[in-house]
């Protein structure tokens, strides 16, 4: 389980706790997988957010600044299409945020639709965004695998994810 | 209509026919510079002589085409071709990087001041062996290059991309397109597959070295697709590719075309390449593709749609059946690119007495 070059080894998961099943069996393959709040002691430690508990999941980041290494917010619906946010104070005070934070869109996905994407790039600071291709709503659970590898490669290394580390060599 | 001229760039040489790949050593650099020269003044003439569009496409190991990047071949023509839209008919997108793709479509149409038409082909049988894809995953590589294309050009931030077969951290391509949202897109495929891809994607369709009957089948099955997923197709949405030899007199034309020396078969004449395709189910659920190359008469070739030869005259009633029978909008005419001056004239005749006359059908 230690993952000497990780971040951290623990991730806080927000909102409903049996939305994606299979994603959280691969990311608990990685890491320790708390619900709700963090026990005494719990050290630092990733946050994964779905849907509409992104809101309340970024409150609690920036609540704790030093305790979060990294964020990830699948499917956000902090911002709309049209650039429209829900709350506009606490996107104000997103600019300050400092862990490292990617949201994820599915290309078909229409409550959280991919060109909300852009919002979330000049707004937050240190966002990245990533589409996973041919996905919806239900973009854990339709493709648990490509998200999975996503959402663990970012919680691992935060903003040097952008840096591939696997190889492309065929045969020794 | 409009009219685009398509040239092959082929090698002027003599080079054994019907081999695929053709060996390297057939290829005599002077003689390719040469072809390529000779391509440019072609595609020169078709802007002084009007043409709506030039056209370059992707083909490999192949007399046939010296444009295995018709990228950089569009490239030179943007320096070259001063009005007409330059048509790229176009890379064979499953075996290439897309985001590369995007980015040169984009220079493309900065340096053509929003002048590209941009095609994407899922590419001749051989294509696959050349880079070493399997055609099997032909479509669905196909599909989401294009979507990966379509955003690059679109989005104004930096995005990642989790695909199936592709995989970016971020894509944030310079310079973008001039055209916004960007340059036309067209792809190309005669099956029920690529009619239903390109309706879904709200794109234009091409039929290419096929038949006026076999065009006309698929072509109402494409504009059925784009009313079914609620868009009309309009003419300029349809392009049918159609070789060309225009002189004089019917008489001339025929007796040039009967004097050419052999026609240099397509790219994809090697027969085990062809059935180990098949085997893929990559003509999908048309599998009469496969077998269309047969050698016919120059006769049944004008008859069926394949080829137009003849006086001006006798070539807009051969177009006006392109236009009726399949809805076409665009031809895209191959020139018989081996008969020299006869060439460059018959060019000249298209642009001069051909296209005037076929704008208002």
């Amino acid at each position: 389980m230690a993952d000497e070059k990780a971040l951290s080894d623990t991730v806080l998961w927000l909102g409903d706790a049996k939305r994606s099943p299979a994603l959280r069996k691969l990311v608990a393959a990685r890491f320790r997988v708390i619900d709700g709040a963090p026990p005494p002691g719990a050290g630092r430690f990733g946050v994964i957010a779905e849907r509409d508990a992104a809101a309340a999941a970024l409150r609690f980041v920036l609540d704790r600044p030093e305790a979060v290494t990294a964020v990830v917010l699948l499917g956000p619906t902090l911002i709309a299409a049209d650039g429209r946010a829900a709350d506009e104070t606490l996107i104000g005070q997103l600019s300050t945020l400092k862990a490292p934070l990617l949201a994820i869109f599915g290309t078909t996905d229409t409550s959280a639709p991919p060109e909300a994407g852009r919002h979330y790039r000049e707004r937050l600071a240190n966002a990245n965004v990533v589409f996973v291709y041919d996905a919806g709503a239900a973009m854990a659970e339709e493709r648990p695998e490509a998200v999975a590898e996503l959402v663990i490669d970012f919680l691992r290394r935060g903003d040097t994810f952008l840096v591939r580390q696997s190889s492309d060599l065929l045969y020794r | 209509m409009k009219a685009a001229l398509f040239c092959t760039s082929r090698y002027v040489g003599r080079t054994p026919d019907g081999v695929w790949p053709l060996p390297a050593k057939y290829c005599e650099p002077e003689t390719a510079e040469e072809s390529m020269a000779i391509t440019l003044e072609q595609f020169r003439l078709a802007d002084v002589f009007g043409f709506d569009w030039v056209t370059v496409a992707e083909h490999h190991y192949s007399a046939l085409s010296l444009t295995p990047n018709p990228m950089i071949f569009a490239g030179a023509l943007s320096q070259v071709v001063k009005r007409a839209k330059i048509a790229v008919l176009g890379p064979s997108l499953p075996t290439l990087n897309p985001v590369r793709v995007a980015e040169e479509f984009a220079m493309l149409d900065a340096m053509t001041g929003g002048r590209l038409i941009a095609g994407f082909m899922r590419g001749t049988p051989n294509e696959y062996v050349t880079y070493n894809f399997n055609p099997s995953e032909s479509r669905a590589r196909f599909a989401e290059a294009l979507e990966i294309i379509r955003r690059a050009w679109t989005e104004p931030e930096p995005f990642g991309w989790q695909g199936r077969y592709y995989q970016y951290r971020s894509i944030s391509i310079w310079p973008r397109p001039v055209q916004r949202p960007h340059p036309p897109i067209y792809m190309s495929g005669s099956s029920p597959e690529a009619g239903e891809c390109a309706a879904r994607n709200h794109i234009g369709l091409g039929f290419a070295f096929t038949t006026i009957a076999q065009a006309a089948k698929a072509s109402a099955y494409y504009q059925g697709q784009c009313h079914e997923v609620g868009w009309e197709a309009k003419p300029d949405d349809i392009i049918y590719r159609v070789g060309f030899h225009v002189a004089e007199t019917d008489e001339e034309a025929f007796d040039d075309m009967s004097r050419a020396p052999p026609r240099i078969s397509l790219t994809t004449s090697n027969v085990s390449i062809n059935k180990a395709m098949t085997e893929t189910a990559y003509y999908g659920r048309d599998e009469s593709q496969a077998t269309r190359t047969a050698t016919r008469t120059l006769q049944d070739r004008i008859n069926s749609g394949q080829i137009l030869v003849g006086s001006p005259d006798t070539i807009i009633r051969q177009i006006e059946r392109i236009r009726k029978e399949i809805g076409a909008g665009i031809l895209d005419c191959p020139l018989a690119a081996q008969l020299g001056d006869k060439t460059l004239h018959s060019i000249e005749l298209f642009g001069t007495k051909v296209l005037p006359r076929i704008r208002e059908l």
